[in-house]
């Protein structure tokens, strides 16, 4: 994500003019120079210009400023508009002047963010300025405090959040600030409205209401000094008048934020607000399709199924959803539906738990095509990498080759196997008993599950995933319906999935073994976060790929 | 004058809606453009005029970040623009100023007197020769301001200092023939509202039918001297040939004042109010109500049968009338030829209906443009398609 934000204000002696930057760079993109001024912003920022690298490596202090105003003095000039940093305890390595910040960011080491006064980008410079000048003296939004959007493709799309700050030396006592927040694509733009605004509202309230404490202090101070000292006043005349006496000091720039909040460390507190949001903006945009597989594969338009539905001989299919091509003995189970009421409720309950918390599955039958289709059921309930499969075995593979395994009818486990992480299933289908109508086909069937996870484990305590999956699963839906149902419901767990990895990941930086050392108290704090139960922890371990022992 | 609320455009083109006659820069009324460098008065200027604001709160104003349009209406229609001083507008990166200048109307420069004024001249030069550029119809009105702390001799000292300095320079360029006028204001008197007048004044094509109406008038009714008032501004729009001194000036717009507060005061629930008793103020000046007193402030059609008589203890008397919905004639005379007022009375409707006519006129030929410009751009039409 290409964007930068920006402190920008209706200076007095100046007009708009742009105070503080912060912009990310992508190591792989820009050159990492000490020195901050000479640091080349190509290919990171949205407007730069890929082909022109090496021109736009200017430096702050040669560049002319693109516009300028008639007799205008050089902006740096001006105190109302200066940044400045707190006092370092250590000395610069260089006797020059500081310009700006740089933030590494500790999960990702490719990013810093840096904050200065300008962009060093002659071409995005040009835009933020733009910017700059265009929501402080010509956009207007309702109320004028709050956010307006502008833009074109040329200089980039706009969020501008405007507030003015009290302050008792500025004419009228108020000051006018805006955050300004550039990017080219208008469209994630307009998708971070909310964030960004809700962000930037906070920002801005903090600073009025810093400043509003202020600006009573000194008023307060200012009546008193009146009254104690109008009587007995010494010393040079009084100005004749209000307006000479305002005069007087409106040659003088206002102060800066700095000297207004008295808040030494503003600038750093912003950069690093600033930083924080590009960040939290830049990961909330980049949400891809999960698993690089589209949304909705058995989309219904393209769906075998739908095609199924055509066939005349489809319409028989039952509210249990087995199906019936070509003739009365090609049965598979179709959905999970069909397989729930083929297994029964405490049947499916373990045989899905044993799966979702990442044991090994083993279905065996009499009909390869039974075996196949549950797999294929099964197997749209996690998450793609947490699913592989080997359909046809004749002998056992253990669980490091498959978690989903169809072997042979006869075929033996190993003893050697431990039984609590694998779980059986053998189906099988009687063809000696015709069906009549649906029910009885679907007492054809006969099932035998063994071994997997404790049965006391399964009933202590609930289980948010296999609930919800049963919830859903009761929903008299179509087929197609539930289906996407089913597939969204995924999508939700598998999401929390990585909110938990995220978040285990983040906290410490040893990554995915670090899981185990986590204290408790955090994860059960992720997981009301989360909205999921203790007992869920396996399952959503499992789906982010995190060892469970 | 009834004045829209203090609005705030984009001069971007904005990106949805192309809606024509919404458009501020689409209006064609005439413009006053009143810029200079921050500070000198421009916003305080616009408030004391538009918007009464005591002189006094005027130290409280913010400073202006954008161009604050205004539209006025009233006997004519006309915008009131007002720059802020830190921006420059003939940036074509970032402003069409084509689109600013480019309408017929006035640029008024404001001067700040008290303080140094070289950077101010500069400015205004350069002004002068940008806005020139982009339309040679706008006229130029140099305000040297806040002239009230100044005495009347340094005053006089700097506006010609002033003149002079521009008329060098702009004869440097070449641009000599560029009329510029040059006032002495400030919002603590009349002058203010004097200078306006004047800028006003020559965006009225009227205006010569108008004072040579007022000269009928005076010369026929043995009139001193009449002013035709802007009630809602205290802008005179017109007066008779004669020179204008600045107290018969103060006290005609004065008069104006009293009228609308009296009417403000007694005039709300009837229409039609009579006032008996007789008031005196403070100046031993002794008021007296012919009976009808309109509405003002707030443009009632009782306006124009609005009149009032004050008495002054110089011998003079002073005359207000009401013209219509915007107007009104105040004049001073000589209180013998008061004596004759049915005769005043009389020449009175004559001009009332000679400046309704004049007015009529106007509305009619503007109606005839504007379907003669539909008719054109039916016309453009059919050749286009
Ligand atoms: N003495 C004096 N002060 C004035 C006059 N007109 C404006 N001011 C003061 O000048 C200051 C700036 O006025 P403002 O209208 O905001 O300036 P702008 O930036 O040009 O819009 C205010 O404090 C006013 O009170 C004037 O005629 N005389
Ligand atoms: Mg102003």
């Amino acid at each position: 994500m290409n964007a930068i934000v920006s402190l920008v204000h209706f200076c007095e002696v100046d007009g708009p003019s742009v105070i503080f930057c912060t912009q990310a760079f992508h190591a792989n993109s820009a050159e990492d120079n000490l020195d901050e001024v000479s640091v080349s912003s190509r290919g990171s920022s949205p407007v730069a210009d890929q082909t022109h690298s090496d021109n736009s490596r200017e430096t702050l202090s040669n560049r002319k400023e693109p516009f300028v105003n008639i007799n205008r003095p050089a902006p740096a000039s001006c105190a109302s508009c200066a940044f400045s940093l707190p006092p370092l305890d250590t000395k610069p390595i260089h006797n020059s002047e500081i310009k700006g910040f740089k933030t590494r960011d500790e999960e990702n080491p490719l990013v810093t963010y840096k904050g200065s006064r300008y962009p060093q980008d002659q071409q995005l410079y040009a835009a933020v300025r733009q910017a700059c000048v265009r929501s402080l003296s010509c956009e207007f939004c309702q109320g004028r405090e709050g956010p307006v959007l502008f833009g074109d493709d040329k200089n980039g799309y706009v969020l501008s959040y405007m507030f003015k700050i009290k302050d008792s030396q500025a004419r009228g006592f108020q000051r006018w600030y805006s955050f300004i927040f550039l990017m080219t694509d208008r469209v994630y733009l307009v998708e971070s409205w909310p964030f960004l605004v809700s962000k930037f509202r906070i920002l801005a309230t903090g600073i009025q209401s810093k400043a509003n404490q202020i600006f009573e202090k000194e008023n307060a101070a200012k009546e008193e000094r009146n009254d104690g000292t109008f009587l007995t006043r010494s010393g040079p005349l009084p100005p004749t008048s209000p307006d000479q006496f305002l005069r007087r000091r409106a040659n003088q720039p206002l102060r800066s934020l700095v000297d207004l909040l008295k808040s030494k460390d503003f600038f750093v507190q912003l950069h690093a607000n600033f930083s924080w949001i590009l960040k939290a903006c830049g990961r909330h945009l980049q949400e891809k399709p999960i698993n690089d597989q589209t949304m909705f594969p058995n989309s219904v338009v393209f769906s075998p199924k739908t095609i199924m539905l055509l066939d005349p001989i489809a319409t028989c299919q039952s509210s249990f959803g087995l199906n019936c091509l070509k003739g009365d003995y090609e049965t598979r189970i179709e959905d999970l539906k069909a397989l729930y009421n083929i297994l029964g409720l405490d049947a499916f309950r373990k045989l899905i738990l044993n799966f979702v918390k990442g044991n090994q599955l083993i279905i065996r039958g009499n009909d390869p095509r039974i075996v196949q289709s549950v797999i294929s059921n099964l197997k749209e309930l996690v998450p793609n990498e947490c699913c592989s499969i080997m359909e046809n075995e004749n002998n056992y593979q253990t669980i490091s080759k498959c978690n989903i395994l169809g072997l042979s009818a006869t075929t033996q486990i190993p003893d050697d196997v431990n039984k609590s992480t694998v779980c059986s299933l053998y189906i099988s289908q009687d063809y000696n008993k015709s069906p009549k109508d649906d029910i009885a086909r679907m007492n054809t069937f006969e099932f035998d599950l063994q071994y997997g996870i404790d049965d006391k484990w399964i009933y202590s305590a609930p289980n948010s995933f296999i609930n919800q999956l049963l919830g859903i699963l009761k929903l008299n839906l179509p087929n197609e319906l539930m289906n996407t149902r089913i597939m969204i419901f995924k999508e939700q767990w598998s999401s929390k999935a990585k909110q938990f990895l995220r978040f285990i990941t983040g906290n410490n930086n040893e990554g995915r073994n670090a899981s185990a050392n986590m204290d408790l108290t955090k994860q059960m704090e992720v997981i009301k976060y989360l909205d999921i139960n203790e007992n869920d922890l396996p399952i959503i371990k499992f789906w982010a790929g995190l060892k469970t022992t | 004058m009834s004045h829209s609320e203090g609005d705030e455009y984009s001069l971007h083109t904005s990106p949805i809606g192309n809606d024509v006659s919404e458009d501020p820069v689409q209006d064609h009324r005439p413009r006053l453009l009143i810029m200079g460098l921050r500070r000198s008065g421009k916003s305080s200027i616009q408030k004391v005029v538009f918007h009464k604001m005591p002189a006094n709160e005027t130290l409280f104003l913010e400073s202006t970040s954008k161009i604050i349009k205004e539209n006025i209406t009233s006997f004519i229609d006309f915008q009131v623009w007002d720059f802020p001083g830190q921006i420059d507008y003939f940036d074509t990166a970032t402003y069409d100023s084509d689109v600013i200048f480019g309408e017929y109307g006035a640029l008024i420069f404001v001067i700040d007197a008290q303080d140094d004024y070289i950077e101010a001249l500069n400015r205004l030069h350069q002004t002068v020769l940008r806005a020139h550029e982009r339309n040679k119809n706008l006229t130029f009105e140099v305000f040297i301001h806040k002239v009230d702390a100044l005495s009347d001799e340094y005053k006089i000292d700097t506006q010609r200092d002033i003149q002079q300095r521009t008329t060098d320079e702009l004869a440097d360029v070449g641009l000599e023939n560029v009329p510029l006028s040059f006032y002495l204001t400030s919002i603590y008197d009349h002058s203010i509202f004097e200078a306006f007048s004047k800028v006003i004044q020559k965006l009225i094509p009227q205006l010569p039918t108008l004072e040579n109406l007022l000269n009928i008038l005076c010369s026929n009714s043995g009139i001193e001297k009449a002013f035709l008032f802007d009630v809602n501004s205290k802008i005179y729009i017109a007066t008779d040939s004669s020179p204008v001194d600045m107290q018969t000036y103060e006290i005609c717009s004065d008069m104006i004042d009293v009228i609308i507060d009296i009417s403000e005061i007694y005039g709300r629930t009837t229409s039609f109010h009579h006032i008996s008793d007789e008031i005196y103020e403070d100046n031993q000046t002794q008021v007296e109500t012919n009976g009808k007193t309109g509405n003002y402030g707030t443009t009632t059609d009782t306006a124009n049968d609005a009149a009032s008589l004050i008495k002054l203890n110089n011998g003079m008397v002073l005359c207000l009338r009401g013209v219509n919905r915007f107007l009104a004639l105040v004049c001073l005379l000589r209180s013998d030829n008061f004596e004759k007022h049915g005769l005043i009375d009389y020449n009175f409707q004559c001009f009332k209906q000679a400046i309704a006519d004049v007015f009529e006129l106007k509305r009619r030929s503007a109606e005839r443009f504007r379907h003669e410009g539909m008719r054109l751009s039916v016309s453009e039409e059919n050749v286009g398609g």
